[in-house]
């Protein structure tokens, strides 16, 4: 077990570092000199722009300035954006709560629900309402978020004014609209994956062992089909909690929501380098660090992986 | 036998979501290949890029509602919807189709020489995989887009920004498969009978690893088409010369509160493409063909 860990943890720390390099190098060929972003709209001489070049290192190779911003990284400085004049990380404490709060409602009710309805669905397997779980979870996947947020937004923000519509003034409230839009595809998908395992689990020897020896039908369910029936679901909530994290953006900019995809967004338009990079990295450590933890979750609900592995 | 004629025996043809998915997919295809044909049922204007603001008789044109002369309305430069609704399936239908195609082609070359092969082809193919996984796809996308095209994005920029960043699923799909038909014996025989190793792959291998792949393209194409839409949401424009369901729904967005059927309508028609792909992919992971239950 130790060793799977340390294993694992070597393997994600070596990713981030590739991906922060490559993300690193792809940003800086960003057409565009910085230094001139930095200068802002200001008509400034070349001797301008080369103190500026030097006061923030750009005049520096390449790969001078990518070690340079690693040795600062372990000491936990992500550098100052060219824009804002102000610490990546300061910008990341405001960024990242926002983002991570709308994450975590919306894998809520993702995991909620999808064990709900998938589980009765397979229940159910074949009849009326299975078809229509179903169909519905296709339509789930295949409408446009923005549309359906904007849609959410204007019948039960503007019309009925159940919920708040954009920002965050409203706490918890302003990210019921925002998380529901979000949860839709994660949730067809995950309704999806829990139906399909939970009918593997109950066509399987063991439940019909289980079954034939008289215990509860709710016991078979409970200890035979849905503890078999979590493995993939929790590898499938990891890999759900690092897309979304990236993949909030959309939904971010319908409810106008001050979180790291519009922040990434904003940089890469602005220019700004040094946040595009910090956001990345911070998004892609989220990601790694989920994945590690799917992954223990997953041996401990089945110690065989860790052989298999 | 190749494997794509068996998928189109067996159970496949008479199953409902296929029969589903071939109804909706030839609803969009005869948007994207012959939309005269659609539109010349409306009265209104046939093309969708001739447009005016005011009519001759000085009457204002823009985002009129719906009404029997315009079936869907006009949009804010007095183009009538409908028109641009039916002909935005074309551009919809080249990213997606053209952008799966191209990652299915650069995943399998991939996926099945790392499977193949193994030792350090495989590690480099895995590790790069890996690494571009990691970076989160719409981060990704963004990223690439801005430093490509500085501009308008064209069809060709975009597939080859989702071929970059998507290619790794196709190559693990089909190397996982690779690793498996290796140790088959008609491998063996072929081997034996002293094909090439180009040989075996392409007649023996490839064609075997297809039904995943296949299953996993098709749904690929649903997906693409929506992150598509999802590029001119984000600001990422098209040229304005292309009628583009995604452009469709960034314009309408400002003006949803008063013309809500400008962004639901073509949202609807994308909807239905996506369907139709997602569930034709569903229709060949379940088909006779799949390689688990072959035997």
């Amino acid at each position: 077990m130790t060793l799977f860990v340390l294993r694992r943890g070597a393997g994600a720390i070596a990713t981030l570092l590739a991906s922060t390099m490559l993300v690193f190098f792809i940003t800086f060929a960003l057409p565009g000199d910085p230094a001139r972003a930095i200068a802002g709209h200001r008509q400034v001489t070349e001797s301008t722009l080369s103190a500026i070049r030097a006061r923030y290192g750009l005049d520096e190779p390449l790969w001078e300035q990518y070690i340079g911003w690693l040795g600062r990284l372990l000491r936990g400085d992500l550098g100052e954006s060219f824009v804002a004049r102000r610490p990546v990380t300061d910008m990341m404490q405001e960024a990242l709560p926002v983002t991570l709060t709308l994450v975590a409602f919306t894998v809520v009710i993702e995991v909620v629900l999808g064990l709900i309805i998938g589980a009765s669905a397979a229940l159910r397997r074949g009849k009326r309402s299975d078809n229509a779980v179903l169909a519905a979870c296709t339509i789930g996947l295949s409408v446009p978020l923005f549309v359906v947020g904007s849609l959410a937004q204007d019948s039960f923000g503007i019309d009925l004014r159940w919920l708040p519509v954009a920002g965050i003034r409203n706490g918890f409230f302003s990210y019921v609209l925002p998380a529901l839009t979000l949860a839709l595809p994660g949730l067809a998908i995950a309704v999806r994956l829990v139906r399909a395992e939970s009918i593997t689990q109950l066509c399987a020897p063991h439940t019909r062992t289980a079954r034939g020896k008289g215990i509860s039908e709710s016991a078979v369910l409970r200890r035979h089909v849905v503890r078999n029936s979590s493995v993939p679901f929790v590898s499938f909530v990891g890999l759900e909690i690092g897309a979304l994290v990236g993949g909030a953006i959309v939904v971010e900019r319908v409810f106008n929501l001050p979180g790291v995809g519009r922040a990434i967004a904003q940089a890469i338009s602005q220019r700004d380098n040094v946040t595009i990079v910090g956001f990345t990295m911070a998004i892609i450590t989220v990601y790694l660090a989920v994945d590690l933890v799917a992954d223990l979750a997953m041996i401990a609900l089945d110690p065989r992986i860790e052989r298999m592995s | 036998m190749s494997a794509i004629a068996s998928f189109l025996r067996g159970r496949l043809i008479g199953g409902l979501e296929f029969r589903v998915a071939v109804a909706l997919l030839l609803l969009v295809g005869v948007c994207a290949v012959a939309p005269q044909l659609i539109v010349a049922l409306s009265p209104g204007s046939p093309s969708p890029t001739a447009c005016s603001i005011r009519a001759e008789n000085g009457s204002y044109q823009d985002r009129l509602a719906p009404s029997a002369e315009h079936w869907f309305g006009t949009d804010r430069q007095g183009c009538d919807e409908f028109s641009r609704v039916i002909h935005g399936a074309r551009h919809s239908l080249i990213v997606g189709v053209g952008a799966a195609l191209l990652i299915a082609v650069v995943g399998m070359t991939l996926g099945v020489a790392a499977g193949w092969r193994g030792g350090w082809v495989d590690a480099i193919v895995r590790r790069v995989g890996d690494l571009v996984l990691g970076v989160p796809l719409v981060v990704g996308m963004i990223l690439i887009l801005a430093v490509l095209v500085p501009g308008q994005r064209s069809a060709t920029t975009t597939v080859v920004t989702f071929t970059v960043l998507l290619w790794p699923t196709v190559a693990r799909i089909s190397r996982a498969a690779t690793m498996l038909i290796r140790t088959e014996s008609y491998i063996e025989a072929a081997r034996a009978s002293g094909a090439s190793v180009m040989r075996i792959c392409l007649r023996h291998v490839v064609p075997n690893a297809l039904p995943p792949v296949a299953a996993y393209t098709a749904s690929l194409v649903g997906l693409l088409i929506g992150y598509e839409a999802v590029l001119s949401y984000l600001g990422f424009a098209v040229d304005a010369s292309v009628v583009s369901w995604g452009q469709m729904m960034d314009d309408a967005q400002t003006y949803y509160s008063r013309s809500p059927h400008l962004l639901i309508l073509p949202g609807v028609f994308l909807s239905v493409a996506v369907a139709g792909f997602l569930l034709l992919g569903d229709a060949i992971a379940q088909g006779p063909a799949s390689l688990d239950q072959r035997t």
